[in-house]
């Protein structure tokens, strides 16, 4: 196989490595290299860089009072004696 | 007390202990401290189990149940992990006991609780055509993240959703950073292929 090729494969499969930071210095040479003579690879890229960006965006807020109401739920169940806090104190 | 001076308190508490700290008193059955573990990770687990289950009931049981269990299994607890990674997973784990039929159905609705949550996704923009642009981005990435399978999406979730490091992503779901990535690429790319031709992207 051509190295060019090669090195097509190994670079889509190591994007999301470069985007979080992940290649060490020699692999990072070669992503980059890559990226240079393939638009393609460019592209794809740029593309999976703002999907990841993006999905931060969706995280679900959390609902107010919640360690307040898990608490009580606590204090409801009734839990043996030698189940609470693993029985490792009692 | 009003309710947000208690409150103030309760932060104030709650920072003073580290969670070896309040860990080795509710191994011995502290309440109290396992009350203040509660109050540090209760938002959050919240955060990342409605992003499995859905928001709302379902979330808020699969919370519930994760502390009752792991207060039941705290003295087991043997400090291998962070408590907030063997937390986590308990919750992953409680996530995935509700079944994958409920996980998909409400996986999908978990990101669009309101008009509000997508209405913040476009809040960069007060150009129309730029926000419907942006929602119809946010609309592809629901879909593509809910038809994900499992372990995949939890990846996703953990990782880019709730900004949880590699490693810690990992840990919770109890496979090797190497697996992890695997997963995470994988979904990555399924998420990147639906909403590719949505995104702006020039050479």
């Amino acid at each position: 196989m051509p190295l060019f090729m090669l090195d097509h494969f190994w670079t889509k499969a190591h994007m999301s490595g470069a985007i979080d930071g992940q290649l060490g210095p020699g692999d990072r040479s070669r992503f980059r290299r890559h990226l240079d003579e393939c638009e393609s690879c460019h592209l794809m890229l740029k593309s999976l860089r703002q999907t990841v960006g993006s999905l931060g965006a969706l995280i679900v807020p959390s609902d107010p009072g919640v360690a307040d109401r898990v608490i009580e739920r606590l204090d409801e169940v009734s839990i043996p004696a030698d189940e609470a806090g693993g029985g490792s104190g009692t | 007390m009003s309710v947000g001076i208690r409150l103030a308190v309760n932060l104030l508490r709650v920072k003073e202990h580290t969670d070896d700290t309040l860990l080795e008193r509710a191994r011995n059955g502290d309440r109290e401290a396992f009350d203040d573990l509660i109050r540090r990770y209760a938002d959050r687990l919240y955060s990342l189990v409605a992003s499995l289950v859905g928001p709302g009931h379902d979330a808020e049981e699969v919370v519930q149940e994760t502390f009752l269990r792991a207060w039941k299994s705290i003295g087991r607890f043997k400090g291998e992990s962070q408590f907030f990674t063997w937390l986590y997973r308990i919750g992953v784990n409680e996530s995935n006991r509700r079944g994958e039929q409920i996980t998909r159905r409400n996986s999908r609705s978990a990101f669009s609780l309101d008009d509000e949550s997508g209405r913040e996704f476009a809040a960069e923009s007060e150009d129309p055509d730029r926000i419907s642009h942006l929602l119809q981005v946010r609309e592809g990435l629901i879909e593509a993240v809910a038809e994900l399978p499992v372990d995949q999406r939890q990846a996703i979730v953990l990782r880019d959703i709730n900004g949880f490091s590699t490693v810690e992503s990992a840990a919770i779901m109890e496979v090797g950073d190497a697996a992890f990535k695997s997963k995470l690429h994988r979904a990555r790319l399924r998420v990147r292929a639906v909403v590719a031709p949505l995104l702006e992207v020039e050479p």
